[in-house]
């Protein structure tokens, strides 16, 4: 079995190169109600044997749609080529037979998906999910099959892979059906892996585990790679080349170092100067608290049996304590589960919690909520996605205003209209909009109606909960500006929860590290990035920053086409 | 596994408990006294009151309830107040024709509604679907007494294929049973069929979208093993729901279709025993159905835990 790994002649970057994708003048057009729409516009690129080359974009380039474009898994009856040809070791594929492209897909070609939570189907194990595709492409069955994806599921490191082969996909995590996805995709050793954001969903040290199977898989089986990504931090540590592409053009292609280093088209200088910038000018002493929690504990009972007794409980928030002062943003970070959003809820007295909270003199816990009503004015929170925070059937008017009427503010229809208007305005956004609903906006601009909504109440303090990391690089960069610009302007205090080091770096005066409910780590911000104490914090610190850990040598290595294995 | 079912009939012994009382609160409060429409209309008061005393119905309305619930438990339904003939005995002589009735009315809708709707969603768009969802909104919206007599018209009085009323019972006469059981099966499921179709139908295209089946193409598989494969048992899941919700409905709807068909079964015991006001049968019979309900229900959650994992490991 170890003959199918390390099969073949390995790639060798002295020797002349085989290419073994090559795209040119490729157009893809999608029939929609409103006529034909070109996603896809003369995009030309091609990918060595054992390279990677990286496709950055924001949403809507077409970089996605590029990519499933390869094997033809785009929807037929929708999708047209009015151009172009994709060469996959020499096979044209568009207009290729069925037959020919069902031997490519899973074959020459394996595709790992963005959503590890919804990309395996939940009702079969994933010993059949890993097995269906050897059986479809090598005919493999019996004691062979089971052995190739123990063998596959070792490879993709899996632990006790041999224990999980009967596991059904809900019983594993993110991280790890991640990894199955990536064993299906490489199980018949394709020539050519697409990747397309393999990590967006994964918190950021698994995403460096994930990022750094896929560089090794990368070498072990000489694949070519194609990985599809938003995130340049990735693209710079990981790609040999780059494509960016805007609109559904490559606007720019070259090596990753220089292509970082001497950008020359604009589009790719913007989304350059995109990236979370570091906090200029901070302030160290802070006295004028408006946020105060003393160790606040929030548990999530575990029922089980006959009975549905209560045998445990989740700490969920387990002993924080906090302040919050006038004008200040304190982050609190760290990976999915660790609590962090919890903690904002339950600050906000939207979620039951033991403990002491005090928000501009007031114990919070003692308030009734007749009481509690009149100040949940001061204290609001902006969400995380802001496509489903937003009620569908409201107008924006709508929105906004709800919370105006709920705290009498304003005295009529007009006066509320007013105000809406002005919130619309200091969000940059046109007035003229607010009789449109949430649909009809972008991302971004969804994210600014939020934003509306939670200033139109003149609050002392709000909690992000994760406000900008749905959003596209230069979107978040917008949304950052606007968030500060606020503050300046009305003295806010935020409470920025995110599990993005970067965004946090740009944003905050101090930081709160958590992990499994608790605090690890706390201090100014500067302080926490430049010397933090804890080996968690520094483990964040290196999974967010440099993205593959060790890489330093390791990738560059790789990249100078040292012996891969 | 193991709890889950202990579980659920925990829960089912509640329901059934809630049931009996309510049964008991309906048809002990209603006015009319059996007594007085037993005797008829020569009745004096005297003999009402030495009839209410035999029957038990002086006593007070806690003393029966208890009285009952214990009668309940140990099995004993009561007797009919028209024949004295033990309730029990008499419901079971009448359970069979509804029993498959209900059975293959069920098969029929799910053995047209499921296909049907997989059809439609396969070939979403094309006219296949149009003329699938056309048949499955028919049967839906045609109320069932009159497709009954429609197809009594059709079928027994111009073509004479299939008997218009009336049951022969598996056990005496099993050859002659199924032309009995054909044209009230027809009534009694085609509207659940057309309500299954288009469950089957919207949940398959809902699955459709699903992320794992770009999966499972990607991995090079056929259309077909793509949607037989993955996607079927997905969509199943959610239109299992309705079909268990179809059975229980069934269960109540065969009434009306054993009056169509002049078929002697519990639905028209429970009609003959209302005009009678033979409370303990009327009883006994709203106790029968709920109790079938409920372990449709049953049989619907256990099938749910067969077919996902995340509902047999919760």
């Amino acid at each position: 079995m170890s003959r199918r790994l390390h099969r073949g002649p390995c790639f060798d970057p002295d020797r002349a190169t085989v290419t073994t994708l090559e795209v040119k003048d490729l157009s893809v057009r999608f029939d929609t109600e409103a006529g034909p729409l070109d996603a896809v516009r003369g995009v030309s690129f091609s990918i060595d044997k054992g390279e990677l080359l990286a496709l950055v974009g924001e949403s809507g380039s077409g970089k996605s749609v590029t990519a499933l474009s390869i094997p033809q898994l785009l929807p037929l009856a929708r999708v047209s080529h009015p151009g172009g040809s994709i060469r996959l070791g020499g096979t044209e594929m568009i207009g290729a037979p069925e037959s020919v492209l069902r031997g490519v897909r899973g074959g020459k070609v394996g595709i790992i998906f963005q959503e590890p939570m919804t990309s395996l189907n939940p009702l079969h194990t994933i010993e059949r999910q890993i097995g269906e595709t050897l059986r479809l492409h090598q005919g493999m069955s019996g004691k062979a099959l089971r052995e190739r994806v123990v063998e596959l599921l070792e490879l993709v490191q899996l632990d006790n892979a041999r224990e999980r082969m009967g596991a059904y996909p809900h019983q594993l995590s993110g991280g790890q059906r991640q990894r199955v996805m990536i064993a299906i995709a490489v199980a018949n050793e394709p020539e050519l892996l697409i990747a397309d954001e393999p990590t967006t969903a994964l918190d950021v040290t698994i995403q460096a585990e994930i990022l750094k199977l896929v560089r090794d898989l990368r070498a072990r089986l000489g694949m070519a790679v194609l990985l599809i990504t938003h995130d340049l931090t990735i693209v710079r540590r990981i790609a040999d080349r780059v494509c960016v592409m805007n609109q559904g053009e490559i606007v720019e292609a070259g090596e990753t170092s220089r292509l970082f280093a001497d950008p020359q088209h604009a589009y790719t200088k913007h989304l350059l100067a995109s990236e979370p910038k570091e906090r200029t000018e901070t302030k160290e002493d802070w006295s004028e608290p408006v946020m105060q929690a003393e160790d606040v504990v929030v548990h999530f009972p575990i029922r089980k049996g006959l009975l549905r007794r209560q045998v445990g409980a989740v700490k969920a928030v387990n002993g924080v304590s906090l302040e919050v002062h006038r004008g200040q943003t304190v982050g609190i970070v760290g990976e999915s589960g660790s609590g962090k959003s919890t903690l904002g809820l339950a600050l906000l007295q939207l979620r039951q919690s033991r403990g002491r909270v005090v928000f501009l003199g007031n114990r919070l816990n003692d308030l009734q909520s007749r009481q509690l009503h009149g100040l949940r004015r001061k204290m609001q929170i902006v969400f995380q996605d802001p496509y489903s925070s937003l009620s569908p059937r409201m107008t924006v008017r709508q929105i906004i205003s709800e919370g105006l009427e709920i705290h009498n503010i304003g005295s009529s229809g007009a006066d509320r209209r007013e105000r809406v208007a002005q919130m619309l305005r200091e969000v940059r956004l046109d007035p003229a909009m607010m009789d449109r609903y949430p649909h009809e906006f972008s991302g971004g601009q969804r994210q600014r109606i939020s934003i509306a909504r939670v200033m139109a109440l003149k609050p002392d303090f709000v909690v992000l909960d994760e406000p900008t990391s749905a959003l596209d690089l230069s979107v978040q960069a917008q949304i950052v500006e606007l968030l500060l610009d606020l503050q300046a302007r009305h003295g806010l205090s935020y409470l920025f929860i995110s599990h993005d080091l970067r965004v946090v770096r740009g944003l905050c005066d101090h930081v709160i590290v958590m992990r499994k409910g608790e605090v690890v780590e706390q201090g100014p911000a500067k302080a926490i990035f430049e010397r933090s104490e804890h080996p968690y914090t520094q483990a964040l610190m290196t999974a967010s920053f440099e993205i593959v850990p060790g890489q330093s040598d390791g990738v560059d290595g790789l990249r100078s086409g040292s012996e891969p294995y | 596994m193991g709890a889950f079912l202990v579980r659920r009939l925990a829960g089912m012994l509640v329901t059934m408990f809630i049931i009996s009382t309510l049964v008991f609160i309906i048809t002990n409060v209603v006015p009319g006294s059996p007594a007085a429409l037993i005797l008829g209309e020569d009745r004096t008061p005297d003999q009402v009151e030495a009839l209410n005393r035999e029957l038990g119905l002086d006593r007070s309305v806690p003393v029966r309830y208890v009285q009952w619930l214990g009668d309940l438990v140990t099995g004993d339904f009561g007797t009919s107040y028209y024949n004295d003939n033990s309730v029990a005995s008499v419901i079971a002589g009448r359970l069979e024709p509804t029993l498959m009735l209900t059975f293959t009315s069920a098969l029929l809708a799910v053995a047209i509604g499921i296909p049907l709707g997989i059809i439609a969603a396969v070939y979403q768009g094309t006219r296949l679907d149009y003329a699938s969802m056309v048949v499955a909104l028919m049967g839906a919206a045609l109320p069932n007494f009159w497709l009954g007599l429609l197809l009594i018209l059709l079928f027994s009085l111009y073509w004479s294929v299939f008997p218009a009323a009336g049951y022969a019972s598996i056990f005496d006469d099993p050859g002659d049973t199924w032309r009995y059981l054909v044209l009230p099966a027809i009534t009694l499921g085609a509207s659940h069929a057309g309500v299954i179709a288009r469950m089957a139908r919207a949940n398959l295209l809902e699955v459709m979208g699903a992320d794992y089946l770009r999966t499972a193409r990607s991995k090079g598989l056929r259309e077909r093993s793509v949607v037989l494969g993955h996607a079927l048992r997905n969509s199943m899941i959610p239109t299992f729901g309705v079909v268990g919700v179809a059975l229980a409905l069934m269960i109540g709807g065969s009434i009306v279709t054993e009056a169509v068909f002049a078929i002697p079964g519990v639905g028209r015991l429970l009609i003959e025993s209302v005009l009678r006001r033979d409370f303990p049968m009327i009883q006994g019979v709203i106790l029968l159905i709920a109790l079938l309900v409920a372990l449709v229900n049953l049989a619907v959650d256990i099938v749910y835990a067969l077919l996902d994992p995340r509902v047999r490991y919760a």
